[in-house]
């Protein structure tokens, strides 16, 4: 009966612990492309921030915009995944929308597209995923969390 | 005060646009400047235009189903919390965005229902606050009888657009939304 009970109990949510930073990074994609938007929250999470990505996030059957909402207002930036797939997502654009009025940081990630060729991007910089996700990102944003940080103290 | 609606769409759309703008007016609403979302400083005029308005009609065509900007104009109204009626023109309601199917959506041939409810909106006399409508909303969601309400009952419940009902809901912590089978939108109390 106990073995029965312990089988059917729901698997918790891959979150973090209590303890974790409060830091938050929203990350936009198309849901073709989660396996490159998993590699980027492990490495945004590895570097002390929180992430809101929908997979994991976000319950299923619920009003999704009103999920984008709260999730980017609950997050201190958001990086916008930009491939062939999802620069006609219309998800992808509404949150663009969403995390802009929230006048969040917003970094746009470029994979395999030009930044011509995105029209809500203009006069905002936007990173390469292979040349400058790891690298340049992931360094400002270990700064950003740490000034964050020191304000709250 | 006039009741605003900020009309968003493509430019290649600008003549029907024009054509639903007079329809408006003639209800009794005031149109702010059309919106051509293909203009280099859209987005100033967007956000200036969005926060003016009190209702955003989003003018969705084979022209813009695809567009990153009407979307991405979605989202700005979404997080200024404004009530978005989409307007339908040669678009079937089975191609429609899951986006899309969260707002409340209307024909352009049928627009004469939303007309109506707006020419009742702008000839009714002023003074009942936001705070009574909303609680005759919720009245009606205690409802014995019903767990679910449609947008469209509340809305009339609460003597608001549905799209006014749907924003105020969606925005209210006690209250869950959800899709009838036709697709149309639902809510009931979070407890229930």
């Amino acid at each position: 009966m106990a073995e029965k009970a312990r089988k059917r109990k729901p698997k918790p949510r891959k979150r973090l612990s209590a303890k974790k930073p409060p830091y938050t990074v929203f990350i936009s994609h198309s849901s073709k492309d989660i396996w490159i938007a998993e590699r980027m929250l492990d490495l945004i999470e590895r570097s002390g921030a929180d992430c809101r990505i929908d997979k994991r996030d976000f319950e299923g059957g619920g009003d999704i915009s009103q999920q984008i909402k709260n999730a980017v207002r609950d997050s201190q930036e958001a990086v916008i995944l930009f491939t062939p797939n999802s620069k006609d997502a219309h998800w992808v654009s509404f949150e663009m929308g969403v995390a802009s009025q929230a006048e969040i940081h917003v970094t746009p990630i470029l994979y395999n597209v030009e930044y011509k060729d995105l029209e809500l991007l203009s006069g905002k910089i936007a990173l390469d995923l292979n040349t400058a996700f790891n690298s340049k990102y992931i360094e400002d944003l270990k700064k950003r969390i740490g000034t964050w940080k020191q304000s709250k103290n | 005060m006039a009741y605003k609606i900020f009309i968003d769409l493509m430019h290649q759309d600008e003549k029907l646009g024009k054509e639903l703008s007079k329809k408006l007016e003639r209800a009794g609403a005031e149109v702010l400047p059309l919106e051509n979302s293909d203009d280099k400083d859209f987005k100033i005029k967007l956000k200036s235009g969005l926060r003016q308005a009190d209702e955003v009609i989003l003018f969705l065509t084979p022209n813009s189903l695809d567009s990153q900007k009407l979307f991405y104009d979605m989202g700005v109204a979404a997080a200024l919390k404004k009530p978005v009626t989409t307007v339908l023109h040669g678009v079937e309601t089975k191609d429609l965005p899951r986006l899309v199917n969260e707002t409340i959506y209307i024909k352009y041939s049928e627009i004469g229902q939303y007309l109506s409810k707006l020419r009742e909106k702008a000839s009714a006399p002023e003074g009942e606050s936001e705070k009574i409508k909303v609680d005759r909303m919720k009245k009606a969601l205690r409802s014995e009888k019903f767990t679910w309400r449609s947008i469209k009952t509340l809305a009339d419940v609460g003597g608001v657009l549905e799209s006014e009902a749907l924003n105020i809901l969606r925005n209210d912590p006690d209250v869950v939304l959800g899709s009838g089978k036709s697709g149309a939108r639902l809510a009931k109390l979070k407890d229930r």
